[in-house]
């Protein structure tokens, strides 16, 4: 046996997969595998390999899941005390000894259903795949669609989310157009998910569907910590501005480790990382701009 | 004693390269898995549950045209430490007979 040999990426998230199956059900504690390795079994993305194990958990049950895995060594990454505002849907943990981190949510941006009722809705639609020869519970085929959709579209001025949202909607047929419809009304997502439904040629949803939440249009809108602050910089009044801008400028430790774990402490490894971090600030300014005043435009209602 | 029949543990999770050269194995109440490779992994996949110990080692010897004897410790040894980690477990109607 060795254990020096490394840990494959791959290996290292099915591994993890069926190291949280087990010590939820340990607990009695409700999971559901999403994205992934999941998403790729059931042929609705590309073989490629994942960096992490994304858990939906109850959301009650949230804090007991961050405790039990705590207890064999899985730790939560720092967050930083941040000016930038933040909608917090998971919690990220990592192990030094592992190659993955295991993000833990309580429910899933564009799912405005409350978490438990949405949790309940895709629990009792479950089904179960083989990951590393364990039995482990992840949604039904139209919920996995869904959260591969939502992943895609909070993102989609990134390539990889545009290729990934493209093979998806080659990959969903026909047949699976009305659970679609039919789940996401019931989590009422069919207001983020417009696009996806448009797409799928879904014609004749009821018309009250509801409009996309402030935290989707920010999600959709602000995408990296340059987008966030500069956001924030707009938002605040002008006596918070300049404390906006220096914590923009110099922010705290914790924050630059977020970025980087193994953040070297030394005043060389500070300013290294506060110029790293500015130079991507500013050659990121003017897409940020771009996006704000897209973001920023009349929304068209839902047909 | 080379008639034992071993298999996987039920609280362990393995996943196994394509072409079987390598195992990566965890037992789920320990905090980090093991790797298998080469021979080491050939063994993983031959405790199945069926094979007895003799069988195994038989296979193995032929897999890489090499004689039972000169294998028997190395298999034996592997078995050892795998059943001593947990990692495998004697299969049900093994367990049964040396009762």
């Amino acid at each position: 046996m060795d254990a020096a040999e490394a840990l494959h990426q791959n290996e290292g998230v099915l591994l993890a997969t069926a190291l949280v199956d087990y010590v939820a059900a340990s607990a009695d504690l409700q999971v559901l595998f999403i994205k992934g390795p999941a998403a790729t079994m059931m042929g609705l993305r590309e073989d490629h390999v994942s960096a992490d194990v994304d858990v939906l958990v109850r959301p009650d049950q949230l804090d007991k899941m961050v405790e039990l895995l705590g207890e064999r060594g899985w730790f939560e990454r720092p967050s930083g005390v941040s000016v930038v505002r933040r909608y917090f849907h998971s919690r990220t943990l990592y192990h030094p000894q592992w190659n993955c981190d295991i993000d833990v949510h309580d429910r899933f941006p564009g799912m405005e259903a409350a978490a438990d009722g949405a949790f309940d809705t895709l629990w009792r639609d479950r089904q179960y795949l083989l990951m590393a020869a364990r039995s482990v519970p992840v949604p039904s085929v139209p919920a996995a669609v869904i959260f591969q959709a939502l992943h895609s579209l909070r993102a989609m001025d990134d390539p990889r989310h545009q290729r990934e949202y493209s093979g998806l909607l080659q990959r969903v047929g026909a047949s699976l157009h009305q659970g679609i419809v039919d789940l996401s009304m019931e989590l009422e997502a069919t207001a983020a998910l417009k696009p996806l439904l448009d797409d799928l040629g879904v014609k004749d949803l009821p018309a009250a569907q509801g409009t996309v939440s402030e935290e989707w249009r920010h999600r959709t809108s602000v995408q990296g910590t340059g987008t966030g602050y500069l956001v924030a910089l707009m938002e605040s009044p002008w006596r918070a501005k300049p404390r906006v801008l220096a914590r923009a400028m110099f922010p705290s430790r914790n924050t630059l480790r977020e970025r980087n774990l193994h953040l070297d402490d030394s005043v060389s490894g500070l300013v290294s990382a506060h110029l790293a971090r500015w130079r991507r600030g500013v050659a990121g300014l003017p897409a940020a701009a771009r996006k704000i005043r897209a973001s920023r435009r009349p929304q068209r209602p839902l047909s | 004693m080379a008639e034992q029949v071993w298999r996987v543990s039920p609280d362990v999770a393995f996943v196994q390269s394509p072409d079987g050269g390598r195992v990566a194995v965890l037992h789920l109440e320990q905090e980090v898995p093991v790797i298998l490779v080469g021979t080491a992994a050939s063994v993983w996949n031959g405790l199945d549950g069926t094979r007895t110990e003799t069988e195994l080692i038989e296979d193995l010897a032929r897999e890489y045209a090499t004689g039972v004897a000169a294998i028997h410790g190395d298999v034996m040894g592997l078995i050892h430490d795998l059943s001593t980690n947990g990692l495998i477990t004697l299969s049900p109607t093994d367990s049964a007979a040396t009762r």
